[in-house]
C-alpha cells in the first residue's frame, strides 16, 4: 500500500496551508462571503437569479484550490488567463467551465444575450406615452455614469479603467460588463461585481432617498390616464427598427447590443409565441445563471486583493448614488416644465435597469397617494435609461477603447 | 498624461453628446407618433366613420393600450 499523507488526499487544505497567509485569509473569506450571498439570495434579499449561482460558484471555487502540477495551484472551473492557442485548448479540455467562458462570456455574447431578454420584456409603449419627458429624467439619471469618471480619474484610475466603472451608475449590469470587457479587461470580473452586488443594495437604498429628497405632499400627485396615447405595435416595432439602426451607425462598436435590446423587443412586438417564449425564458435565464456561476468562479483570492478593488467598491456606490439624485432632479425638472402636474418620484425610474426603478417608484407614489398610478410613466422613463446609458456606453467605448 | 481637468472636459463632452442623441431618439419616436396618427387620421377622413384601417393593414389587429398599473 502506498504512503499516504493527509494532505495528499484533502488538497483544498493542503494548498491553504501552503500559500501565504493573506491569501489563505482571502479564500476562507470569499467562502464565507458566497455562502452569505446564497443565503440572502435565497431570503430574496439580495437579486436570488444572480446571488445564489454567484454565491455558490465564489464558495466552490476557493475551497477548490489542487495541485495542477508540481507545486502549481490552480482550480478545474476556469482558468481567465488562457489566451495562447495551445494554452486555450489545453484550458478547454481541462476546466469545465472554460468552453462558457471562452465562448459567450469574454466575448460579451452572454451580455448580449440578456439583452435579448431585456428587449423581449419591455415594453416600448410605455416609453411612447411621452417621449421628450422620458428622455429628459433619462439624461438627468446618467448623472452617475459620467459625474463618476472624473472623480475616478482624480483617484488616479486611467481614462478606460474610469469609463468602466463610472458604467456602473447605468445600474444596468449586463451593460457594465460589456462595457468593462471592452474598456478594461483585467478589471472586468470585480467591476461587474461590483455592479451586481451594488444593483442588489441600491434598489433597497433607493426608497430612501426618493424620501429624502421629494416632500410626501409631491410623491402623491396623481398623473393623468387620459394623457396615455393608443400605441400600435406597427409604431413599436418602426420606432425599434429606426433607432437600433441609427445607433449601430453612430456607434458600431456598441451595435451588438443595440441590435440585442431592439431586436428582442421587435420580437415581442411581432407576437411570435416560439420566440418570444424562448428568449425570454431559457435564453434569458439560461445567460443569468451562467453569468452569476461564471462572476462567482472568477472571483478568486487573488482578485479581490488586487487593491484597486476598495477603490472600484467606492466608485460603484458613488457611482448609483449619484444617478439616483440626477434622476430625482429630472423628474422635478419635468414637473416645473408639465406646470406641476409631473410626479418627480418618476424621477428614480430614470435610472434604468428595467423594470425594479419603476416598481421602487410606483411603490413610493402609492405610499404617499393610494391614487397615484405612475408605473406607465416610470416604465417609460426607465426603458429611456436604457437607451441613454447604451448610448453612453457606445460614446466611452468608441472614444476609449 | 490623463489629468483631472481633461476629464472634465471630457464628462462634458460625453454628458453633452448623450443628451443631444437622446432628444434625437425622442423626436424621432415623436415624429414617427405624429406621422402614423396623420395617416390614421386621412384613413379615417377618407373612409367617413370607418375603423382603424393602417391599423389592420400592418396586421395590428390590437393596439397596445397602454393604460393600467
Amino acid at each position: 500500500m502506498p504512503e499516504l499523507e493527509f494532505l495528499q488526499i484533502f488538497q483544498g487544505i493542503a494548498t491553504m496551508a501552503a500559500a501565504e497567509p493573506l491569501i489563505a485569509i482571502a479564500r476562507v473569506l470569499l467562502i464565507a462571503l458566497g455562502i452569505a450571498f446564497v443565503y440572502l439570495g435565497v431570503k430574496g434579499t439580495l437579486e436570488p437569479l444572480i446571488m445564489i449561482p454567484m454565491g455558490f460558484g465564489m464558495a466552490s471555487v476557493n475551497a477548490g484550490v489542487l495541485y495542477l502540477s508540481g507545486t502549481k495551484v490552480g482550480t478545474l472551473f476556469i482558468d481567465p488567463s488562457a489566451s495562447d492557442p495551445s494554452q486555450l485548448l489545453d484550458a478547454l479540455q481541462i476546466n469545465f467551465l472554460q468552453p462558457i467562458y471562452t465562448f459567450s462570456f469574454s466575448n460579451g455574447l452572454i451580455a448580449v444575450l440578456i439583452f435579448f431578454g431585456i428587449g423581449v420584456l419591455s415594453d416600448i409603449g410605455y416609453m411612447l406615452i411621452s417621449p421628450i419627458r422620458c428622455m429628459i429624467i433619462a439624461i438627468f439619471a446618467e448623472l452617475g455614469t459620467v459625474a463618476t469618471f472624473p472623480i475616478a480619474v482624480a483617484l488616479g484610475l486611467p481614462f478606460n479603467e474610469a469609463a468602466a466603472i463610472a458604467m456602473v451608475g447605468s445600474a444596468d449590469a449586463p451593460m457594465v460588463l460589456y462595457t468593462s470587457l471592452l474598456l478594461a479587461r483585467d478589471l472586468f470580473v470585480p467591476i461587474t461585481i461590483v455592479a451586481y452586488l451594488y444593483l442588489s443594495l441600491a434598489y433597497a437604498g433607493y426608497p430612501y432617498l426618493v424620501r429624502l429628497m421629494i416632500p410626501k405632499k409631491l410623491r402623491g400627485i396623481k398623473m393623468e390616464q387620459k394623457d396615455i396615447p393608443n400605441i400600435s405595435k406597427g409604431e413599436k416595432i418602426t420606432f425599434a427598427v429606426i433607432t437600433s439602426t441609427l445607433l449601430s451607425f453612430l456607434f458600431p462598436v456598441a451595435s451588438p447590443l443595440f441590435m440585442g435590446f431592439f431586436l428582442g423587443i421587435v420580437i415581442r412586438e411581432s407576437g411570435v409565441k416560439p420566440f418570444i417564449d424562448f428568449i425570454g425564458g431559457p435564453v434569458l435565464y439560461g445567460a443569468t445563471f451562467f453569468l452569476g456561476l461564471l462572476l462567482g468562479v472568477l472571483f478568486e483570492a487573488s482578485t479581490i486583493l488586487d487593491p484597486k478593488v476598495l477603490l472600484l467598491l467606492i466608485l460603484g456606490i458613488t457611482a448609483l448614488l449619484l444617478s439616483g439624485i440626477g434622476g430625482i432632479i429630472g423628474g422635478y425638472v419635468v414637473y416645473w416644465m408639465s406646470g406641476r402636474t409631473f410626479n418627480p418620484v418618476i424621477g428614480i425610474a430614470g435610472v434604468s435597469c428595467l423594470p425594479t426603478t419603476a416598481k421602487v417608484a410606483q411603490k413610493e407614489a402609492h405610499a404617499a397617494n393610494k391614487f397615484a398610478i405612475i408605473l406607465p410613466w416610470a416604465m417609460g422613463a426607465s426603458v429611456s435609461g436604457v437607451i441613454t446609458s447604451a448610448i453612453i456606453a457606445g460614446i466611452y467605448v468608441s472614444l476609449l477603447r | 498624461m490623463e489629468t483631472v481637468s481633461d476629464a472634465v472636459k471630457f464628462m462634458f463632452f460625453v454628458y453633452g453628446l448623450a443628451a443631444v442623441l437622446s432628444l434625437v431618439i425622442a423626436w424621432i419616436i415623436k415624429m414617427i407618433f405624429v406621422a402614423v396618427q396623420y395617416r390614421k387620421a386621412r384613413a379615417e377622413a377618407r373612409n367617413g366613420s370607418a375603423p382603424d384601417t393602417d391599423s389592420e393593414a400592418a396586421g395590428d389587429d390590437k393596439p397596445a393600450r397602454q393604460g393600467s398599473a
